[in-house]
């Protein structure tokens, strides 16, 4: 049985001053229900993918907020999986599809974060970490250490960090959503802000606000003006939480096991896929992403974002929408983002095989789905 | 941080306190998280006790890096309000030779 996209939105993402958490969802919903051109009494249940309401804007029981945007009252509920909310709210809803509960599901990602200051959003995206033992790390401090590991390891440089930031600032250009529109030099990068040696600010996802939703289907939609994009595999992995834990510190595993799973579901390979969203909360993760995935030998990833491989011209584009870098990390609603963003690439015909990646904290949850047209 | 946390927290502490070990992954952090911005820039460190490993912070602003060897010291973690506990907890300071 296939999951079909059948409808998607992205809302801008930035700082949005004027947009609350309920409008950020409600523009998702209703306008990737308009895009499926289903009815609203079609969608049988509502997934939602949010870490941080709870915290910033006292707003707890999203389910049941999201339902009541949809005539007839879905059954809904909310999954949480910090950075990887949205990978597995999509992977859940494919879950409840696929068991024969329902044949047609919403799920819908919103974070809302620039209304808090910045003291609580540092320490509500802390939260993504094992408080009582990792007390005082930050979430970039763990992916620098995970930096360090692989600059002694395999010899990357600063320079090849820089030229994974450069390239997705200017993959954001051809995203009209996407957070930044702004051309950034090796050099800029390389000199801004330290932040948590070696990663500098520029080096780091920016705070966003914004929503993303899917509808997905079993049923066969007739409608000849419009091809849809399919999910043809999934995979989820876990490791440990705490960094001291981890087997390896130039790998995350749970990548590598969500990959395995969903290469193996699809029939396909890392050298069939031609176009990826993976998660570059730091530039550092897209690095460890594209070796991870499989696109790219253990330790080759700085070179191979150096030397345009990764870019339009090169082996296999990642990060077409900007990534997590250019075009913004709304926590809960980028896994649901990513996957909306690579369908309307399918579906306008400029790739045929996508995959996405999605991480949770600094890689103890992994999804990853692939999609075909 | 609440009362009941605090002594949880405090349990294990005289365990660690003295332990040897070395730096296996490292970074100086430069921008904290609230509470912790007096210390800035300080070491968050992997260090390697025997086989078990722990993450911890470095004493003040002393920089530590891969393959330094250091003793786990109890120090002041973050500040509070006046009124509340004193945190504190473990840290590692480098053995110097």
């Amino acid at each position: 049985m296939k999951v079909i996209i059948a409808g998607h939105h992205i809302t801008q993402f930035g700082e949005l001053w004027d947009k609350s958490l309920t409008d950020l969802m409600e523009e998702a919903i209703k306008r990737a229900i308009a895009n499926s051109g289903l009815k609203e009494t079609d969608i049988e249940a509502v997934f939602v993918s949010n870490m941080g309401a709870g915290q910033n804007d006292n707003q707890l029981h999203l389910g049941a907020l999201a339902s009541q945007m949809i005539e007839g009252y879905p059954s809904a509920s909310r999954l949480e999986g910090a950075c990887a909310s949205g990978g597995l709210a999509v992977m859940t809803a494919e879950q409840a599809l696929l068991s024969g509960q329902y044949k047609t599901v919403l799920v819908v990602g919103v974070e809302k974060m620039n209304d808090a200051d910045s003291s609580l959003t540092t320490k509500y995206l802390a939260a993504a970490a094992n408080y009582s033992t990792e007390f005082g790390s930050t979430f970039p401090g763990l992916y620098a250490m995970l930096a360090n590991a692989h600059m002694r390891e395999f010899g990357t440089t600063r320079s090849q960090l820089s030229a994974v930031a450069r390239k997705n600032h200017e993959h954001g250009f051809a995203n009209p959503q996407a957070q930044y529109h702004k051309h950034f030099s090796l050099d800029q990068i390389s000199n801004s802000i330290p932040v948590a040696d070696p990663l500098r600010l520029l080096d780091c996802s920016p705070i966003t606000d914004g929503a993303a939703a899917v509808v997905l289907t079993t049923k066969k939609i007739k409608d000849k003006n419009k091809k849809r994009a399919v999910i043809i595999g999934r995979g989820h992995g876990q490791d440990s939480l705490d960094l001291a834990n981890r087997e390896s510190l130039v790998e995350i595993q749970a990548s590598t096991k969500a990959a395995k799973q969903a290469y193996q579901m699809s029939g396909l390979s890392a050298q069939d896929i031609e176009v990826a969203e993976v998660h570059d909360c730091f530039t550092i993760a897209e690095i460890l992403a594209t070796e991870d995935l499989g696109f790219f030998k253990k330790g080759d990833g700085g070179r191979a974002a150096e030397t345009g491989k990764t870019t339009y011209g090169g082996e296999v584009v990642i990060n077409p929408s900007g990534g997590l870098k250019a075009s913004g990390h709304p926590v809960g609603a980028t896994g649901v983002k990513q996957i909306a963003y690579l369908a309307k690439l399918l579906e306008e015909n400029k790739f045929t095989k996508a995959l996405s990646h999605n991480v949770g904290g600094s890689g103890a949850t992994a999804v990853v789905h692939i999609l075909s047209i | 941080m609440k009362p009941a946390q605090y002594w949880r927290n405090k349990q294990k502490i005289k365990d660690y306190i003295g332990k040897t070990g070395q730096v296996i992954a490292s970074t100086t952090i430069r921008t904290s998280s609230p509470g912790l911005t007096h210390i800035t820039p300080y070491s968050y460190v992997i260090v390697d006790f025997s086989g078990e490993k722990k993450e911890l912070m470095g004493v003040g602003n002393e920089l530590l890096e891969i393959g330094d060897e250091v003793v786990c010291v109890m120090r002041k973690m973050e500040l509070g309000a006046p009124q509340e506990l004193i945190d504190y907890g473990l840290k590692v300071k480098k053995i110097m030779e």
